[in-house]
């Protein structure tokens, strides 16, 4: 039969647990417990939790967590897998399994102090940043959501970008990329299947079938123009854009965009409200 | 020679989303999209027989792999198998007649993947340019220790001559090599296409990183569809 525990102090656990509060440091091994609750350092080796919540720093090591809820920095050694992972504070690791990793509360009502670090290998699903990060290693992910900017020295690739925020990076190669258009937007490239650069969104089925903790109904963006130096897609939708080379199968080039050339290849759109400089037919 | 990218999708006949999708998923290495000033700015370049060869090789296996076994099958990673004298037998690219030589020269039992990738290219450069047994007993002698310092196989393997003598060179595929002029290039290989075709070939008898297993293809032909 599992036991809970509430301590106060530091404290050591091995073996099954229902519940564990703790205030104080802690340090669980090879053990299995339902929820972990810690205000304090947490150390944990060898164990499956299924729900983590603590404030303090945490080290794990070879690890498998249902859900955790976190502030403060965090390291995972080995291979780690957890299915949803909410973070705030720096983050390091060999490499952390996700279903979801979200960096930052939703809530715009919690403030982080500064911009935390990210470095490591992350695998995994779903990846949602709702806080300004710098990231210093590799995200492969499925789907990534942007809702705050994210620094990262690396071409982002993913099956399905979505941009709801300022961002200054070099390239984003995406089966799907949709860009919430904003004049804070400064990208080199962006290529894939689909492009889309909006001044609003309205989340279709393909986004709602993602798994994710944030909601995203109907966004709007500042009203402000896009800069994305390059597209190639197969087929591309802007408006709000400022670009200088564009070149796609299927091209609408919608109101408010300013582009240098555009090439093209089966069809083209340009609203009245567009300017393009040139456009070649391939 | 470089291909830029526009003439690449008309003579493939792909698309963009392909294209970088199939760079999302490992199965074009990212220094292959080279990027070069032109008059309308900046265009992306490719070397343009190597990107030719991994497309048309894509094109005719993307039906039967998906493109994760794919990405698998074009990597320049190395298998961890030993490869046994029985094995190497069942290796037809790998030429029976230098099969004692072979362990004679490497004074071993068993050969790691890249050895083998090696050995193969020694049997087909034997078999272009009537090397003697002798020949290559010395060619494996002079490259084996440097084999050890291969963690991929993304190498050009190059068969030099000087004096009547054969040579051999191991240089990474993405360099070229500038040699003394006494020595005469006489014939290169890449080891990893042979790879690529030996995980495809061999697949199901040595589990060579393919986990599905499928209808078995054949690839090396005389040996004549990977030489470079």
């Amino acid at each position: 039969m599992r036991s809970s525990s509430i301590a106060f102090g530091d404290r050591h656990y091995e073996g099954n647990y229902n519940r564990l509060a703790i205030a104080g440091d802690a340090e669980i091994t090879n053990s299995d417990v339902k929820k972990v609750y810690c205000a304090g350092d947490l150390s944990i080796s060898k164990s499956t939790i299924g729900n983590l919540k603590f404030a303090g720093d945490l080290e794990a090591d070879s690890v498998t967590i249902g859900t955790i809820k976190g502030a403060g920095d965090a390291s995972f050694s080995g291979l780690c897998k957890v299915d949803n992972c909410v973070m705030v504070g720096d983050l390091e690791c060999d490499m952390l399994e996700c279903e979801i990793l979200q960096n930052g509360p939703r809530s715009e009502r919690v403030n982080t102090t500064s911009t935390p670090t990210w470095e490591g290998v992350f695998k995994g699903e779903t990846f949602e940043n709702f806080k300004e990060l710098a990231l210093e290693g590799e995200i492969e992910f499925n789907n990534i959501i942007l809702s705050a900017p994210l620094s990262t020295k690396t071409e982002i690739s993913c099956d399905n970008f979505y941009l709801f925020s300022g961002l200054t990076f070099g390239s984003i190669n995406a089966e799907h990329t949709f860009i919430l258009a904003s004049s804070n937007v400064h990208l080199d490239t962006v290529t894939g299947c689909t492009v889309e650069v909006k001044k609003d969104f309205k989340p279709g089925k393909e986004f709602k079938r993602i798994r994710k903790n944030g909601k995203y109904n109907n966004l709007c963006s500042d009203n402000g123009i896009a800069s994305v130096d390059n597209i190639e897609a197969d087929n591309i939708y802007l408006e709000n854009t400022k670009s200088k080379y564009i070149c796609g199968i299927n091209v609408v080039i919608g109101d408010l965009c300013i582009v240098d050339r555009v090439e093209y290849q089966d069809t083209i759109e340009i609203s009245h409200k567009a300017i393009v400089n040139e456009v070649v037919k391939t | 020679m470089l291909i830029s990218k526009k003439e690449l999708l008309q003579e493939t006949n792909i698309s963009y989303g392909q294209l970088y999708r199939w760079k999302r998923e490992g199965l074009i290495p990212e220094e292959w999209f080279i990027k070069q000033p032109t008059f309308t700015g900046q265009e992306t370049f490719f070397p343009k027989k190597k990107i030719l060869r991994r497309i048309k090789k894509i094109q005719e296996l993307k039906n039967q792999y998906s493109l994760e076994e794919l990405a698998r099958i074009l990597a320049p990673e190395v298998s961890e198998r030993n490869f046994t004298e029985q094995d190497l037998r069942i290796i037809e690219e790998v030429d029976l007649a230098l099969i004692p030589c072979f362990f004679k020269s490497f004074g071993k039992n068993n050969f790691t993947y890249v050895e083998l990738l090696v050995l193969i290219a020694l049997s087909i450069f034997r078999k272009r340019h009537n090397l003697s047994i002798d020949d290559v007993e010395m060619l494996s002698k002079g490259i084996k220790d440097a084999i050890n310092e291969l963690k991929q196989v993304d190498y050009i393997c190059l068969l030099l001559k000087s004096n009547g003598e054969y040579f051999l060179m191991l240089y990474p595929e993405n360099t070229g090599v500038m040699t003394d002029e006494r020595l005469k290039k006489i014939s290169e290989i890449n080891l990893n296409e042979i790879s690529s075709s030996i995980k495809l070939k061999y697949r199901k008898s040595f589990h060579l990183d393919i986990e599905e297993e499928e209808n078995e293809l054949l690839f090396i032909e005389g040996g004549e569809e990977v030489l470079t």
